[in-house]
């Protein structure tokens, strides 16, 4: 319980440090992508009968560095190469799960979070390589910043946009496989963008947008954790209705009470699937 | 004179098997206003790109502040505003502030946080170019002639000794025009700076421009404005520009 709500904290930091810029950048499909690669690695773990999360995290690593080659090498629409990971991920894990057998309660706590099952390795694991994440994506702010508002501009720049890229997407594949624990497969990726989302409607700068995203992660992993304790249900679903419903409140409070300013309706950067290519 | 800023020696880029420039020579000096034209598709942001390095040249030699372009690194002396620069998502959620202060990124280097110094930059930059109001504004919710100076204002906070501006003033009313070449016009002769402005509205740009460069694939010509009217190559350039159409249908 304990262990949960530790590592529960921990996710909530980590889910918007990454959403904020996979939303502005429109690539929220990496967060799908990623978490059905984690899947497959999961049903590894369960397969070879070693430890889960870590061929997760090695799996997720392949699949980030796999990503970049199908990017760079044939200079695919950022979508393109997201679809086919997702596609290898899903697949894999098929296969895997049957030929592990595995439709069994270890998986579904990786399907739909656990409170209960999150061990002390676990714990150990989500808090060193969370802590790495953060760190490493707090000294890149700047640069991912530029290069979310305008990624030619910051080549032209001397940005060094290819390393910054790389170390996101790594960044990125260790957050999602890390958040899976508590909030399940199923789910991670809605950790990701919901609460950005829910910034986004009542932010007037990046700053702010920044501050309510992480305020509005914490707030629905908390009372998600609590809420599915006490009801005894599986955290990923509490956690992810807590935050729609936090995202409805912003919503109706900016139409309402003028909160976050006008923005015309056909702006808003949420839901628009085109990809922008990473 | 000291050294060229820019120097492209016998230049060509071919699109897969389509050529789009095509042995371009050209010299650009400190304090030169170079003004590029020539009609839609004649190359000219794919010769600011391979300028900018964003491009390889296919062939020919790309030469930057006395350097070869392979062994430049001072990107940062570089200000560039790129065609449809405002064309970012308008519900992106950053200030003015933010975005002009993105400006210093490269400057800063990684690992590197903005000070105070540097946001001193971003209200002199703004002030140059006349939106210091609007600093604390949500990028998306100015209109374009103001976007558009912010992200002039993005490219100047890094004090840059070449600035290049494609298609800048689409877009932008008349007087904000006037405003806007005055403004270009005083970074040239109080910070020294160079300019490259591309655009295809030939009659403003020859009136402030202190040459011209006609493009159309090949360069037609590169000179004073008013050599360019006199020879009537303007009408080459596009004259071909309508040839090439004919050929199509
Ligand atoms: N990414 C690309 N792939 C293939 N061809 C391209 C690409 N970008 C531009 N072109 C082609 O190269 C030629 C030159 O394009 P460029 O954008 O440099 O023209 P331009 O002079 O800037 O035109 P405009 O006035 O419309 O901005 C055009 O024929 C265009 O179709
Ligand atoms: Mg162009």
């Amino acid at each position: 319980m304990q262990r949960a709500f530790a590592a529960g904290l921990m996710v909530a930091l980590l889910c918007p440090t990454i959403g904020i810029f996979l939303v502005l950048r429109r690539l929220s499909m990496i967060g799908e992508m990623f978490s059905h690669v984690s899947l497959a690695g999961v049903a590894l773990g369960v397969f070879a009968g070693v430890y889960p999360l870590a061929t997760a995290v090695g799996l997720s690593l392949f699949a980030a560095a796999g990503l970049e080659a199908l990017r760079r090498t044939y200079r695919m629409f950022g979508d393109l190469a997201i679809a086919l990971m997702i596609s290898f991920g899903i697949s894999l894990a098929v296969i895997l799960i049957s030929l592990a057998q595995a439709f069994n309660a270890t998986l579904f706590s990786y399907l739909f979070g656990s409170v209960i099952a999150i061990t002390g390795q676990d714990l150990q694991l989500i808090l060193i390589l969370g802590i790495l994440v953060l760190a490493l994506v707090y000294a890149l702010q700047k640069e991912l910043f530029i290069i979310a508002f305008d990624e030619e501009g910051a080549r032209a720049a001397g940005v060094r946009v290819d390393l910054v890229n790389a170390l996101f997407v790594v960044a990125t594949a260790l957050t999602i496989t890390l958040s899976m624990r508590v909030v399940g497969i199923l789910l991670v990726s809605s950790l990701i963008t919901v609460p950005v989302a829910a910034a986004l409607q009542l932010s007037r700068s990046y700053r702010s947008t920044v501050l309510y995203a992480y305020l509005f992660a914490i707030i629905a992993v908390l009372l998600g954790l609590f809420i599915a304790f006490h009801a005894d249900l599986a955290p990923g679903g509490s956690i992810v209705l807590t935050s729609l419903g936090i995202f409805t409140l912003a919503a109706l409070s900016r139409k309402f009470f003028g909160l976050g300013g006008e923005r015309d309706e056909n702006t808003s950067l949420v839901g628009t699937a085109e990809g922008k290519g990473l | 004179m000291s050294e060229p800023v820019l120097v492209l020696d016998q230049v060509s880029f071919h699109y897969g098997h389509r050529q789009v420039l095509e042995n371009i020579n050209l010299t650009v000096w400190p304090g030169d206003f170079l003004g590029i034209v020539g009609p839609n598709g004649s190359g000219k942001s794919t010769l600011l790109k391979i300028i900018l390095r964003l491009l390889r040249p296919s062939e020919g030699q790309v030469s930057l502040f006395g350097l070869r372009q392979e062994k430049f690194h001072q990107w940062t002396k570089i200000g560039y505003v790129p065609q449809n620069a405002n064309s970012f998502h308008h519900g992106f959620p950053a200030t003015v502030q933010e975005v002009v202060l993105s400006g210093l990124t490269a400057s800063l280097g990684l690992f590197k946080r903005p000070g105070a110094e540097e946001h001193q930059y971003v209200v002199e930059a703004l002030e140059q170019v006349g939106v210091a109001g609007l600093r604390k504004r949500v990028i998306g919710e100015l209109s374009g002639g103001q976007q558009q100076r912010v992200l002039i204002a993005k490219a100047l906070v890094s004090r840059p000794a070449l600035l290049i501006l494609d298609e800048p003033t689409v877009g932008v009313d008349l007087a904000a025009q006037e405003q806007f070449y005055n403004l270009l016009s005083e970074l040239r002769k109080e910070a020294g700076m160079t300019l490259i402005l591309v655009s295809h509205d030939i009659g403003v740009v020859t009136e402030h421009v202190g040459s011209v460069a006609c493009l159309n694939r090949k360069l037609y010509f590169h000179g004073a404005p008013a050599d360019c009217w006199a020879k009537d190559f303007f009408s080459q350039t596009y004259g071909s520009a309508a040839r090439v159409l004919r050929h199509a249908h």
